[in-house]
């Protein structure tokens, strides 16, 4: 184990770069007019203010929704520890309204070391969220509720045929407990549903501020800078220099060559998301050859060959 | 931990035997001596406690295997590495669940399998892959309950999230004590993988339509790099496209189905005298791949097959020679064409979509051959004998007016009766004969589905009576009815029939809202049919 050779670290540095989207959406973060810094300065901003504030952030899957959201909600973290504190919740696990507190109470009771109770019900909890909210205003913290996949947050009650009273209640009780208790909140809504605004009914809108994020995909040029920014080896690592040297000319020389443009655009034809593209690269990075530790340009036309499978297709042909 | 060692090996046994591959039993010797001699920890029970097996072995073992498994052991990757959620596909019996498992035999590295077919719904399968993890045991002291009551997937993700950091950073902690890695038996690396098998089936459970999505999406859920995540599954990545608008779309891998190489080369495994068995191969291989290249259909079939090819050998130690090999060929051959029918009713039985295509392919085929005009007495396609009688009632039931069943066909079916029925049929058909012409010119009437089951349950009793008259005359129908129920199925066979074209789906009929049929093969097609069921279709017929 301990007698990795250089092409195996490489191989390792490389597929946790691809496998950790704090890496990789970090290369967005620097420009002042990327969605990082509009985010960070909107949440910054009510946190120190110490108001109540709601957003949604929108765009198609796979475009660093939530992962950017993540980012900055780590480095405010690091700016002012004992400000914050984030409760999570998606809209996949928690739509139903009672889960949906219970599971808030969850979060909060872990996160200041109470002692949680699973019977409580749905009344006890939300009563529980309000003096916490309370408690937060009197003390200028801040939280953050994340709501992910916020459309079926939305959603959720059209199905169960309730009575009108019960449509969107958790979001509603949410905002409204905002507005009612003297509380420092922001509610920051997650969707791929560019619409997701026009979902929510007449009182809980009118509670929510129309602040939207549009995450697009990335550009050709972002792409060429996160495709630099993933594969070059940092040369500070334990690799030797010159292997760091080699790998990284051969790079730049993929990067520069014509082919691999082509590459790139059929790639972005079908989908041209971050995801999509990290696919590619992981795909790209496990077919490197170990021997050599090198990637080369074979490597990308067998990836994305691969990626553009026809499933059925290849079960009709039966082989 | 320690002190709920030993009983582990019970259940690690019966999952790692059930997996290995049928043909490789001496492979399956569980290493007692291993639980001897180390204390059980968190590792051992995660890791797979059957002997290691090289990488050579693992390859030679799977024929035609090969670049599958390199690809997998490419993107599972090295030791320590995290890897993207990754999705293997490909049709049933394609070695997909046992190439899986034996890499992590070779890689010797913490696993958590749970199959959708053994784990029915998703608190079960949420608690086998939380027991598994916490490594608890259901038995008799604990009234065999799980280690955590959970059913929704709220609660799932949040305990998983738990269990896997408490395993992983034992894991670290393990891995980084030098002394137990140079024993070499302890699990290695510090990713622990979950591999969910058959997960088309999640797809089938009521109500819990989230499930496959929450299963796609889980390592966003969890956030774990230290965790990976294999699907295994037999159908194709784009059915998925449905439940998973919204979430991760993971690396695919293709299992292709055996070529007939690749088949030759899996039977001839563990075969005590292979020249032999190459032979026979040779004879019976072409003919079955044309059906199915399913092993476990296949090997199946083959078995009998094989002792009847060796019955005229003396001594199974030989290798036959051209001629003997013609002569065994010979021998052989009537009971291929048997062996094959056989095998293609059941697989027309079990609803795959694919077999499913093939056939309704081929049937369109032959009925395009019958147009051509080759083969006029004979239907040369295959369709069940239920499928036949179907046919023949949907006919029926287009042709004659409604109104006349009652008279055609008797509640009991007795042959008896047949006749007079008739005669009455005929004694009216000259004050009709203006409406038959309407009739006729309307073309096929439609029916509703109650009528074509009933005159399907009528004809069917009427030919079970027949069928039992000439059992001695002819002794091939007699096998082919014999053995298949002719109520089997008929549902499944009329929508196989309606795909096919032979029987066209109506809209529904305004008043009743019920969807009405109607038959489209031409009489000559119908009497073609009756013909090869020896079912006297004249007689039931309005006009004639």
């Amino acid at each position: 184990m301990e007698a990795q050779t250089p092409s195996e670290r490489a191989l390792n540095i490389l597929r946790r770069r691809l496998c950790d989207p704090n890496f990789i959406f970090s290369a967005f973060s620097d420009s002042p007019d990327s969605n990082y810094s509009k985010l960070k300065y909107l949440i910054s901003d009510s946190v120190t203010k110490g108001c109540n504030n709601s957003m949604l952030l929108l765009g198609p899957s796979g475009c660093g929704k939530i992962e950017i959201l993540d980012l900055v909600l780590k480095d405010l973290r690091n700016e002012n520890p004992e400000m914050i504190s984030v409760v999570k919740l998606d809209g996949q696990l928690h739509s139903d309204d009672n889960h949906a507190l219970k599971e808030i109470a969850r979060q909060l009771c872990s996160e200041h070391k109470l002692l949680f109770s699973k019977v409580a019900s749905s009344d006890d909890n939300s009563q529980f969220m309000i003096a916490v909210l309370r408690e937060y205003g009197l003390a200028h913290m801040t939280m953050i509720f994340v709501l992910d996949e916020f459309d079926l947050f939305t959603q959720y009650q059209f199905s169960k045929s309730c009575s009108l009273q019960g449509k969107q209640r958790f979001l509603y009780s949410l905002l409204d407990a905002m507005q009612s208790v003297k509380s420092q909140a922001v509610v920051v809504g997650v969707s791929c549903r560019l619409d997701a605004d026009q979902l929510l009914e007449k009182r809980v809108r009118s509670r929510f501020s129309h602040r939207k994020l549009l995450f697009l995909p990335p550009s050709n040029g972002e792409i060429q800078k996160l495709f630099d920014c993933i594969l070059t080896l940092p040369a500070d690592s334990s690799l030797p220099d010159d292997y760091v040297i080699k790998f990284n000319a051969k790079i730049n020389n993929i990067l520069g060559d014509q082919r691999l443009k082509e590459i790139l655009n059929t790639l972005s034809v079908s989908d041209s998301s971050v995801r999509q593209f990290l696919k590619f690269l992981f795909r790209v990075v496990c077919d490197m050859d170990t021997k050599s530790g090198l990637l080369s340009l074979e490597n990308f036309q067998a990836a994305v060959l691969s990626i553009q499978r026809q499933p059925k297709l290849e079960i009709q042909r039966g082989s | 931990m320690e002190n709920e060692g030993s009983p582990h090996v019970i259940r690690r046994t019966t999952r790692s035997s059930s997996s290995s591959m049928p043909n490789t039993p001496n492979k399956i010797q569980e290493s007692k001596k291993k639980v001897d001699s180390c204390s059980p920890s968190i590792l051992d029970d995660l890791v797979s406690r059957e002997e290691h097996v090289s990488l050579d072995t693992l390859v030679s073992n799977f024929p035609g295997r090969k670049l599958q498994i390199l690809d997998i052991l490419r993107l599972v990757g090295p030791l320590n590495s995290p890897m993207l959620p990754l999705y293997l596909y490909g049709g049933p019996s394609t070695g997909k669940t046992s190439v899986v498992l034996q890499i992590f035999r070779h890689l010797k590295r913490p696993f958590v399998y749970s199959g959708c077919r053994t784990c029915y719904n998703p608190r079960v399968l949420f608690e086998s892959i939380l027991n598994q993890l916490a490594l608890h045991r259901r038995n008799l002291g604990n009234g065999y309950s799980s280690a955590k009551r959970c059913e929704r997937p709220a609660d799932f993700v949040t305990y998983l999230q738990e269990l896997l950091t408490g395993v992983i950073t034992s894991l670290k902690a393990n891995s980084a004590k030098p002394g137990l890695l140079e024993t070499g038996e302890r699990a290695s690396g510090e990713m622990v993988y979950l591999i969910f098998d058959d997960i088309e089936l999640v797809r089938e459970w009521h109500k819990h339509s989230g499930i496959i999505s929450l299963l796609f999406k889980l390592h966003c859920y969890l956030k774990i790099p230290e965790v990976g995540l294999i699907f295994i599954t037999n159908s194709s990545p784009d059915t998925y496209y449905l439940d998973t608008v919204l979430a991760e779309e993971p690396v695919h891998l293709f299992f292709p189905d055996y070529t007939e190489d690749e088949l030759e080369q899996i039977f001839l495994r563990n075969q005590p005298n292979p020249k032999l068995y190459s032979s026979f191969l040779d004879a019976v291989l072409n003919p079955f791949c044309r059906i199915t290249r399913r092993i476990d259909v296949l090997s199946i079939a083959f078995e009998p097959l094989f002792q009847k090819y060796c019955k005229p050998l003396s001594d199974l130690g030989l290798v036959p020679n051209r001629d003997e090999k013609r002569i065994l060929c010979s021998y052989l051959n009537p009971h291929i064409a048997l062996s094959t029918n056989e095998v293609f009713k059941v697989l027309s039985n079990s609803s795959l979509e694919v077999e499913e295509n093939e056939e309704k392919a081929k049937k369109k085929e032959n009925v395009r051959k019958l147009g051509d005009g080759q083969d006029p007495n004979d239907i040369d396609f295959h369709i069940s004998i239920s499928a036949k009688y179907l046919l023949i009632s949907a006919f029926l039931a287009s042709r004659n007016p409604a109104t006349l069943d009652a008279a055609l066909f008797d509640s009991t079916g007795g042959g008896d009766n047949r006749k007079r029925k008739r005669k009455s049929s005929e004694t009216s058909k000259e004050q009709k004969e203006q409406g038959e012409q309407d009739l006729l010119m309307k073309g096929p009437g439609t029916f509703p589905l109650e009528r074509l089951l009933a005159i399907f349950q009528c004809i069917t009793s009427v030919a079970e009576g027949f069928v039992e008259e000439e059992q001695l005359k002819d002794g091939l129908l007699e096998v082919e009815v014999g053995d298949c129920g002719l109520m089997s199925d008929v549902l499944l066979q009329l929508s196989t029939l309606c795909n096919a074209s032979f029987i066209s789906r109506g809209e529904s009929c305004p008043l009743e809202g019920l969807t009405r049929y109607r038959s489209t093969v031409s009489e000559d097609m119908a009497l073609k049919v009756a013909r090869s069921l020896k079912f006297p279709l004249s007689k039931y017929l309005y006009r004639r």
